[in-house]
């Protein structure tokens, strides 16, 4: 196989790099949705501890 | 149950226990799913040879194939952690579930939207009501109810219990929803397209050159699962016990 | 056990008004597709089975929505929890209660649908038998969805997206059982498997309910 025919998926290059493109990008997504989610988490355990603090 | 899985069940159910020694194992996780990843792609797009009859349209497989096995995995998963949840009252297992839910959603697009590229070279149309991909829509509604469910709770508990009622049910329901769009199709099949050129990849006659690549990315997969579900189980708990000193502890507050 | 159903049935005559929308709802929609679609007899009767069964799950949808709402709303359903019988019978009773006020019109109003979408007359009984059994899943099923939604106040959308996944195998081997027979075909593989998964739904479905409703009265 040589990168030419490889690139052009021998004419599927439309269907096949777009279902991995595809893929990856939901794949990468989640992973920024974990960090989003992580950081979320921490916000609430500080300010969690902060109306705690007034409280008392 | 035996006390030794008992035992290991109330280690790993304990929040501190978890977020410590999950770090860790998401990392090796991690590590095992890029390489895998990578040597399956490589394998799957370079190596393999074109399909005989679908010349280099068939590489889509080796996305469209692990994803819906991860999409029906992971819903047994949710299933199981729900049970756990239930029966002992984990409130761990519903973090994992919760974590999990999303991920699963994912797969089962990816799925859905590989799937349609994979149908428009065959069929000459992005959409055709194929048993596969019919059964993996309503698992996509499935997916998307469990979670609305679990959301629309004030109390996270109550929302948490709920949705995992309802991945058991949805459990049971999975198969015999695969079994009736089977039955469906064979009704209608000739009416709609003939023959389904999906089949003859998943029986074990397939050239092995063929094959591992498609093993190798389900691996990756897999362990890219087991990552990021670790990863966001870690967050959802620290979510379910704010008050606690631990966690506290955990994200270095005061 | 007397008692209990006799009350059920007594409670839900008393509130008839509140069940004939269903019913109002289920002849509305299937006079709609005509309307729609135009009304030559052999389209009709062509998306008939479809039509119906679409039909009778929305209706059911709809019905099923508040089958323990007002129970929750009023603390009748703290008292069943209390109640020395096993939740599991009280659901059941509930649900068959709730079959005969809700989905029994359904059923009964078929043969008029018939008429209005030219079905052949021959295939009625496979459609009541079909129409029954569907029903009977769909119930136990809406009870589940009211379940778990008991405690939400914006519930009326999120239900049809937890049930119409769920009841879509439900779907398709009803309607098709008619649409075989409608073809001259043996509808009976599709009713025997219609009746097994009656009959799984009848054995799972009040458990899961029940342990619904003890999650939502937080217990």
């Amino acid at each position: 196989m040589t990168w030419s025919t490889f690139w052009s998926m021998g004419g599927f290059a439309l269907y096949v790099w777009p279902a991995f493109g595809f893929g990856f990008l939901v794949m990468v997504g989640n992973l920024v949705a974990a960090v989003r989610l992580e950081k979320r988490a921490r916000r609430e355990v500080r300010e969690a501890r902060e109306t705690h603090d007034l409280e008392s | 149950m035996s006390g030794r899985w008992s035992r290991w069940i109330h280690r790993w159910a304990s929040p501190p226990y978890f977020y410590r020694v999950s770090r860790p194992w998401g990392r090796a996780f991690a590590v095992v799913s890029f390489v895998a990843i990578a040597i399956g792609l490589y394998g799957g797009l370079w190596l393999a040879p074109p399909d005989f009859q679908q010349g280099n349209g068939f590489r889509i497989i080796y996305m469209h194939v692990p994803s819906a096995w991860m999409s029906l995995f992971i819903f047994v998963f949710l299933a199981v952690c729900g049970l756990i949840g239930l029966i002992w009252r984990i409130k761990l297992a519903h973090a994992m579930a919760s974590a999990a839910a999303p991920i699963g959603a994912a797969f089962t697009a990816i799925t859905l939207v590989t799937g349609s590229l994979w149908a428009k070279p065959m069929w000459g149309t992005f959409w055709v009501w194929d048993a596969r991909l019919t059964s993996e829509l309503i698992l996509f509604f499935l997916y998307l109810g469990v979670i609305a469910l679990s959301r629309s709770f004030e109390n996270p508990q109550t929302g948490d219990r709920a949705a995992a009622i309802l991945a058991i049910v949805g459990a049971v329901d999975v198969p015999i929803i695969h079994y009736s769009v089977d039955w469906w199709q064979t009704l209608h099949q000739g009416s709609i397209f003939r023959g389904n050129p999906f089949d003859g990849h998943l029986h074990t006659t397939v050239a092995p050159s063929m094959l591992w690549p498609l093993l190798v990315m389900w691996l990756g997969f897999m362990c890219y699962f087991g990552a990021l579900v670790l990863w966001r189980a870690r967050s959802e708990i620290l979510l379910r016990q704010l008050d606690t000193d631990w966690a506290r502890e955990a994200v270095g507050a005061p | 056990m007397n008692g209990l159903l006799g009350a059920q049935l007594r409670m839900i005559y008393r509130a008839r008004g509140d069940y004939l929308a269903p019913v109002i709802f289920y002849v509305l929609v299937a006079s709609l597709f005509p309307l729609a679609l135009g009304p030559s007899p052999r389209l009709l009767s062509l998306i008939a089975p479809g039509v119906i069964w679409i039909d009778a799950t929305l209706a059911s949808v709809v019905a099923f929505a508040g089958l323990f709402r007002d129970d929750h709303d009023d603390g009748s359903l703290e008292q069943m929890l209390l109640s020395p019988r096993p939740l599991e019978l009280i659901v059941l009773v509930r649900v068959f209660a709730g079959w005969v006020s809700l989905s029994l019109p359904l059923v009964l109003l078929a043969p008029l649908l018939a008429l209005w979408f030219s079905f052949p007359p021959p295939i009625l009984p496979v459609l009541l038998v079909s129409l029954v059994l569907t029903t009977g899943c769909l119930t136990l099923l809406g009870a589940l969805g009211s379940a778990l939604t008991v405690g939400l106040r914006h519930s009326l959308v999120l239900l049809p997206v937890l049930l119409l996944p769920l009841a879509t195998p439900v779907l398709i081997f009803g309607a098709h059982a008619v649409l075989l027979a409608e073809r001259g075909l043996d509808p009976r593989t599709p009713l025997y498997v219609l009746a097994a998964l009656f009959f799984l739904a009848l054995a799972l479905i009040p458990k899961a309910t029940a342990a619904a409703l003890r999650v939502a009265l937080e217990v």
